[in-house]
């Protein structure tokens, strides 16, 4: 293996170690301690567990990383095959009230 | 994104990395890239390495499914397009029994799901979520260790690395050494992401994966034996290519009109609009990093930042900037959006067409679809995904537009046809295939829709995240805190996103509102 070489900083080796130590220990303390308790917060746990129930991944990117999206796209497959014209076809009547 | 390909396309060379060209290349490596030289560019430049690797991972998946579909698929496919006349007729009945309904759905999605079968779905590691014990992260849904699955990961994609990284004429070994601690920091970043409360918030392994990167360049320093596995743009072109399979243009038409109004008449209105203002009004000196915020602001986030990104070849600075960018207003939007629909007591089909119109990122349009109600969700989602196919088209035009237009030639004349062939980002060719031929099956009834939905499921989708975790993490690597200092003066970023991101939260209202409540009221009835 090529000798560890490093770029881009001129710090002593001392001073950068410690800044990666401290940096990593924040990381530790707020991911293994502060993110679980928050876990536990009623209301977060509520959110957590609907998404979850729902099928929502707020971390997906694209469409196809969502687990309930085939769930989604079957049900807007069934409107279409049911009501398919009114996705196509400008409406006459009057604008449609909250109901 | 910054390119190896310019230089070699120009040159013949690959090496074109300013830390190895300082470093003498022994005899031997010279007599390889002599070789290297003399091959044809579809063999030696990333774009069609790209291209070649993601072809072979989409091609191997979709070989093994087709070969691997149940001996008995007809008699599925009868049954389960027996079942779907069932839940059609239930649904006819003006009073039917909602636990009837959805039994027969359940049953008619085990049947659609039996139709093919993926063996390597389950032999694709995915880091999970937890909560308070990271090592949840290493088990599955089923109580299995992932450790024997990330392991196939790594192999399988250092191995097809390794064939781009021969083939460029670069040394294999050297890569493979880098390769297994990139591979575990992104290991690292997947588990930050996957803790439930940073993945519920919309916190992206992107963000993390830089992060990491980051503080490892920026406190250590980046090993230099790790530089041969910091391949930012090969990682993100053969993602992309994976990427192309998920675009599917039978989705487009999946809300009608009504769908193809909101996500195909305003997303690039305020895509032009917002990119023209940072040209000509905030007179941005990037225009690349002015076209990725548009972008990701406009279309559909991080995704469309990748995709754009790749097209205009921004910087990698510019990059961490616009998802970082959109990432921030997406926590914001996402949390902000659905109390302020409740307020003012929003219709919910216009309140999740506004939304998926205007959040950023897919999974936060789905979480603020599900605050407002089961139908905000489903337009919500469904206005997305439509959004989510108009990257292909995005990043196709950007790549056109940028060869032809934003980079010319020297003496500052016209790009002739054969300059704009030479510099168009060839790897668009297998993103664009990739999405022809899947969307072409997926318009071969329920097998060729299923056997699309097990090859991405299954292996693609997760590969291609691999993929792109490991260009954020290379990006983290090669970044300094320095650099990206002076992309924040004059904040001139974060005033194009907030003046386009407004231009897109009223133009997506009034779309919305009109064409669901004035124009095609009954297909908004449809989806109640």
């Amino acid at each position: 293996m090529p000798p560890m070489r490093c770029d881009r900083t001129t710090r002593p080796l001392r001073s950068r170690i410690t800044s990666f130590l401290v940096a990593s220990t924040v990381l530790l303390v707020i991911w293994l301690g502060v993110l679980p308790r928050l876990a536990q917060t009623p209301s977060l746990k509520q959110y957590l567990d609907r998404n979850e129930e729902l099928g929502i991944d707020p971390g997906a990117k694209f469409y196809t990383e969502l687990p309930g999206m085939r769930r989604i796209i079957e049900r807007v497959q069934t409107a279409h095959r049911l009501h398919g014209a009114e996705f196509w076809t400008v409406s006459n009547r009057p604008a449609v009230e909250n109901d | 994104m910054i390119s190896r390909d310019d230089a070699a396309e120009e040159t013949g060379e690959t090496l074109n990395d300013s830390s190895f060209s300082e470093e003498s290349l022994e005899s031997s490596v010279a007599e390889e890239m002599k070789m290297v030289r003399k091959r044809p560019p579809f063999l030696k430049t990333e774009d069609w390495w790209a291209v070649w690797l993601g072809g072979a991972i989409l091609l191997m998946t979709l070989g093994l499914t087709w070969s691997s579909r149940p001996a008995d698929q007809s008699e599925r496919l009868t049954r389960f397009l027996a079942l779907t006349e069932r839940t059609d007729t239930v649904r006819r009945q003006s009073n039917f029994n909602l636990e009837e309904l959805k039994e027969l759905e359940k049953e008619r999605d085990a049947a659609k799901a039996g139709l093919t079968y993926n063996p390597l779905k389950s032999r694709i590691g995915k880091i999970g979520k937890w909560e308070s014990n990271p090592l949840d992260a290493f088990v599955d849904s089923k109580g299995r260790s992932i450790v024997p699955g990330l392991l196939a990961v790594l192999i399988g994609c250092c191995f097809l690395f390794s064939i781009g990284i021969g083939g460029m004429g670069e040394s294999v070994p050297r890569f493979v050494t880098a390769f297994v601690p990139v591979f575990l920091l992104a290991i690292i970043s997947f588990v930050l992401a996957g803790q439930r409360v940073i993945n519920d918030s919309n916190l992206e392994y992107a963000l993390w994966a830089i992060l990491i990167g980051l503080l490892i360049s920026n406190t250590l320093g980046t090993p230099r034996f790790l530089k041969p596995a910091i391949r930012t743009e090969f990682y993100i072109k053969t993602g992309l290519v994976l990427l192309g399979a998920e675009i599917l243009f039978s989705q487009l038409l999946a809300l009608g009109l009504p769908g193809i109004c909101i996500s195909w008449v305003v997303t690039p209105v305020v895509l032009i609009s917002t990119f023209i203002f940072g040209q000509k009004v905030l007179k941005m000196s990037s225009p690349s990093l002015n076209m990725v915020i548009s972008a990701d602001m406009s279309v559909c986030g991080v995704s469309a930042a990748i995709a754009t990104g790749a097209a205009c070849r921004a910087k990698r600075e510019e990059l961490s900037l616009a998802i970082a960018l959109s990432l921030g207003f997406t926590v914001i939007m996402m949390i902000l959006m659905p109390e302020f629909i409740k307020l003012v007591g929003m219709d919910e089909v216009v309140a999740g067409a506004w939304l998926g119109g205007t959040i950023d990122s897919t999974g936060a349009v789905a979480a603020a679809g599900g605050m407002v109600g089961d139908a905000a969700l489903t337009v919500a989602t469904t206005i997305k995904m439509i959004q989510n196919i108009l990257i292909g088209v995005v990043a196709f035009c950007v790549s056109i537009y940028w060869v032809g237009w934003v980079e010319k030639s020297p003496n500052g004349e016209r790009v002739r046809l054969v300059e704009i062939w030479r510099r168009f980002p060839k790897f668009m060719f297998g993103f664009l295939a990739a999405s022809l031929v899947f969307s072409f099956l997926t318009t071969q009834g329920p097998i060729g829709e299923s056997t699309v939905s097990a090859v991405l499921d299954g292996t693609t989708k997760l590969i291609r995240n691999w993929l792109f975790c490991l260009a954020f993490v290379s990006i983290g690597l090669e970044t300094n805190f320095r650099e990206l200092l002076p992309y924040f003066k004059g904040g001139k970023p974060l005033t194009l996103y907030v003046v386009g991101q407004t231009l897109n939260l009223v133009l997506s209202l009034f779309m919305s509102w009109l064409i669901l409540t004035k124009v095609f009221p009954n297909a908004a009835d449809a989806l109640r």
